[in-house]
């Protein structure tokens, strides 16, 4: 769902070696001297984001800018503990989930209003829903046209939902969801004031109203944002005066932004930049492991992938830390499990550690003693989750796997075209496959890639283990975090051995900012949660 | 003239209708398509069905392409996938930032284009002359992103007289009456909103000026030397004029008629070199439209902006050649 940034090939390769070849000769490094002048404006934290949101309404937007902004504007009836993806009580204190794991009944927070001094209560949740859920509400989300949200994802499973008294809402799902707590606190899932709702209607894309830390004050289209704090934040009250998200397209240029103090956040930063980025004096860069997974799906239902000596085999030929180290410089750690080191449910598996004698014995065992060709599909352009772009991963997998007799020929084309042809039921080419987490929840991050009714959304191997599915299922089931994590280290471990991909790294979220900035903390799902925290030291 | 004017509106259906069918045909082709691209990757083949089904996409081609035709006829291109806007408010904002940097541009290479060519051609052969040329070659040789580029590291991170991006900084508002902000600054009468967007359009209007800064001074110079042998000037000459009225009076007026040609043409490169410039210093121009539209199959913008782009090109032909007919009374259409 998420674009990460975009870059444009040639163009952003040679502005970068632009601006590396005259760094010398910029007042770079030791930048202390045009940092003052943003110390002068100690009040406002300006974020670089690479392209302008789509819209600002959380449940009929879907772009990881869009994301950027709504986290400060709005709140969920859960929240993530900051820097983590583990649930906390948000506009809801506290919920009680029946012996079933289908009613979920939340206990609102009092005393809150929106940034239009609405009050948030349980009118407000239900209509809220309304909009989302009821065809035969006004403001109704699903009846604007080509829109791209979250919510069958978050709400397809919910029944009925009912205000129980004015602090009480009781929200029923047609199956158990364990999910559903960790849906509620991603951005996509921000309650919007019914006062705004009933005002701006669809124009809640571009007046957006929330109960969240910073209130909306304009959006100049392909320019800034620009946010004001909401002094009765909940959570307490904002330690800056403003937020601006600022757009600039251009890599090098953001990077400048931040080195000149004309910015204090880059909220996108390519792996490329953070060695520049390392030696300013007056930067910081973040980092942190992140939701996203990058490898090759292997077509377990075709020979001779169908034999998992093979596909073991492949694990074994690929050189993952050369990889992490040279096409991700070093922003990346080779996976030793399906799911992401991030997530409360990860077990480390032992690792596919490069290793051609190996490989070349299981090609042996497996009748391919002088390997075989294949087709490996790959799409063109940078992902979150492969900043390097799947082009230069997969030649460098094709080197790899030639070592042991395997000749892959390499068909790129661009994301679209690359999803269209890789998730077809017919499809059995290996491609290139990553996944970026939306909740931080283990079935977000495995079912998609592995479950055997996802053919069409991220399972491009077609792997389909009825055991596995069926743990899926009682993953979704279980309510207790104890018992589930049980369950999907088991699923981790038998999916880790049937090696349906070629397992290759996690990718490392790195953000940079002003060396003056505290309190900012990255969030594993990229998002710009807490920032009430975020403070400007005064000199 | 009126029926010249005619032939050449009529001649403009067909360019419309050839450019509007192309950039149909090539957003249509190419695989993937706009309901992947908008629902990305987490979609299930459900969800894109469906919305493949609002949009109208899953119609044959013919009948998308009839629905197209007609929309394009009445200038109502739909609402942009992108920003849930109308087509036509979108490029309504875009346009006149792209209208006023290539402008500016356009003055500054005029403005110093000419006066540098006409003084290689005056001093024909001398240092001057080599110092101008090879600056032209210089100015035609550098792509418009790297000069930007450079311009921002020595101009706003080196110098600190400009601003490194935008069009005008946060927080600095001009009431909306043309869209260019300098223009509706200095209509407000605001003279630091009006320094502020004239310093935020100083570097993006330099860079955009330098290739056709250096086209307009070297086919000035060619002109004009060209002119300078002519018979007429050295009857000038001979009549004891001097020589900055027989450079100016009498060279240059007649020079300036290939130059009014070549700005023409000009325009047309400096709306394609406003892409490029307004990615780097991140102005919210029909360059940065464009770019946004394309990268997100937005069809419904890119078919807008291709048919709103070549209309201006076909305009400012237009322009250029009624304006050729003006400054040379040999020429009458």
């Amino acid at each position: 769902m998420r674009n990460g940034w975009v870059r444009r090939g040639v163009f952003g390769a040679l502005a970068a070696a632009l601006v590396a070849t005259l760094g010398p000769w910029m007042p770079g490094s030791g930048a202390a001297p045009a940092l003052a002048a943003s110390r002068g404006a100690s009040e406002t934290v300006r974020i670089a984001i690479a392209t302008d949101p789509t819209g600002l309404d959380p449940e009929s937007v879907l772009q990881n800018e869009a994301g950027f902004v709504m986290s400060t504007i709005y709140d969920g009836l859960t929240k993530y503990r900051p820097g983590t993806t583990t649930v906390e009580p948000g506009l809801a204190t506290s919920w009680a989930i029946s012996q079933s794991g289908r009613r979920y009944v939340f206990t609102l927070r009092r005393g809150v209003t929106f940034q239009d001094g609405t009050p948030f209560d349980a009118k407000a949740v239900t209509a809220w829903l309304d909009r989302i859920l009821n065809p035969r509400d006004p403001h109704y989300v699903g009846n604007q046209q080509g829109i791209n949200d979250f919510n069958h994802f978050t709400f397809g499973d919910v029944g009925s939902y009912k205000a129980l008294a004015p602090d009480k809402v009781a929200i029923t799902l047609k199956k158990p969801n364990a999910e559903f707590l960790a849906d509620l606190a991603m951005a996509w899932s921000g309650v919007t004031s019914p006062t705004a709702v009933d005002r701006y209607g669809y124009g809640l894309m571009t007046h957006p109203v929330g109960t969240g830390p910073f209130a909306f004050v304009r959006w100049a289209r392909g320019q800034y944002i620009e946010l004001r704090a909401n002094p009765d934040y909940w959570g307490g009250a904002p330690r800056v005066g403003e937020i601006i998200f600022q757009e600039i397209p251009e890599a090098s240029v953001r990077l400048l932004s931040l080195e000149q103090g004309k910015v204090q956040i880059l909220g996108d930063v390519p792996p490329q930049d953070v060695a520049r980025l390392r030696h300013m004096a007056s930067v910081r860069v973040l980092t942190q492991p992140g939701l996203a997974v990058d490898g090759i799906s292997l077509p377990v239902q075709t020979p001779p992938f169908n034999d998992v000596r093979v596909r073991r085999a492949l694990n074994y030929a690929v050189d993952k830390r050369v990889l992490a180290k040279d096409l991700f410089f070093g922003l990346a750690k080779p996976m030793n499990s399906p799911d992401s080191t991030d997530e409360w449910s990860y077990v480390a598996q032992t690792s596919y550690t490069y290793d051609l004698a190996t490989a070349k014995a299981l090609l042996r065992e497996a009748g391919y003693p002088n390997g075989f060709a294949a087709t490996l599909y790959t799409y063109t352009n940078p992902r979150g989750y492969n900043p390097a772009g799947g082009a230069k991963v997969a030649e460098a997998i094709q080197g790899d796997l030639a070592r042991v007799g395997v000749r892959l020929t390499i068909r790129q084309m661009d994301f679209a075209a690359f999803l269209s042809t890789v998730r077809k039921a017919s499809f059995s080419g290996m491609a290139s496959s990553g996944w970026s987490g939306d909740n931080g929840d283990p079935d977000d991050f495995m079912q998609p890639l592995y479950g055997c009714t996802a053919f069409d959304t991220g399972n491009s191997s077609h792997y389909c283990n009825k055991q596995v599915d069926a743990w899926f299922a009682e993953g979704l089931r279980t309510t207790s975090e104890a018992a589930r994590k049980k369950i999907y280290a088991q699923v981790e471990a038998r999916i880790w051995r049937d090696a349906p991909w070629i397992y290759l790294v996690y990718a490392t979220q790195v953000r940079a900012e002003s060396a003056d900035v505290h309190g900012y903390l990255l969030n594993p799902t990229e998002m710009f949660f807490d920032m009430q925290r975020v403070s400007i030291s005064s000199h | 003239m009126g029926r010249f004017l005619l032939r050449r509106a009529l001649l403009a259906v067909p360019i419309l209708w050839g450019a509007a069918t192309l950039a149909f045909l090539g957003l249509h082709i190419v695989p993937g398509g706009i309901a992947q691209a908008i629902l990305g990757q987490h979609a299930s083949a459900a969800a894109i069905a469906q919305i493949r089904h609002q949009l109208g996409l899953d119609q044959p081609l013919y009948v998308q392409y009839a629905r197209f035709l007609m929309s394009a006829a009445t200038g109502h291109y739909g609402i942009s996938f992108r920003t849930h806007d109308s087509v036509a408010t979108d490029i309504g904002q875009a346009l006149p930032y792209t209208i006023q940097l290539s402008c500016a541009a356009l003055l500054l290479a005029l403005v110093l284009g000419i006066p540098s060519g006409a003084v290689a051609a005056a001093r024909e052969g001398s240092l001057v002359d080599t110092a101008l040329s090879s600056g032209v070659l210089v100015g035609v040789s550098m792509p418009v992103f790297w000069t930007g580029l450079l311009l921002i590291i020595a101009g706003a991170a080196k110098l600190g007289w400009f601003p490194i991006s935008g069009a005008l900084t946060p927080g600095v508002i001009v009431p909306h009456v043309t869209g260019m902000p300098v223009v509706d600054a200095a209509l407000a009468g605001d003279p630091a909103a009006l320094g502020d967007a004239v310093v935020h359009l100083a570097l993006p209007a330099i860079a955009l000026s330098l290739y056709p800064l250096a086209f307009i001074a070297q086919m000035t110079r060619a002109a004009l030397v060209e002119a300078l042998g002519e018979d007429y000037v050295r009857t000038a000459r001979a009549k004891g004029l001097s020589a900055r009225v027989t450079v100016l009076h009498h060279g240059l007026r007649a020079a300036l008629i290939p130059v009014v040609a070549v700005v023409g043409l000009q325009l047309g490169g400096l709306l394609s070199g406003a892409i490029l410039t307004e990615t780097v210093f991140a102005i919210p121009g029909i360059g940065w439209l464009t770019v946004n539209a394309i990268l997100f199959r937005d069809y419904p913008v890119v078919e807008g902006v291709v048919v709103v782009t070549v209309a201006l090109f076909v305009l400012v032909n237009l322009l250029a050649d009624v304006t050729y007919a003006v400054v040379d009374p040999r020429v009458r259409y």
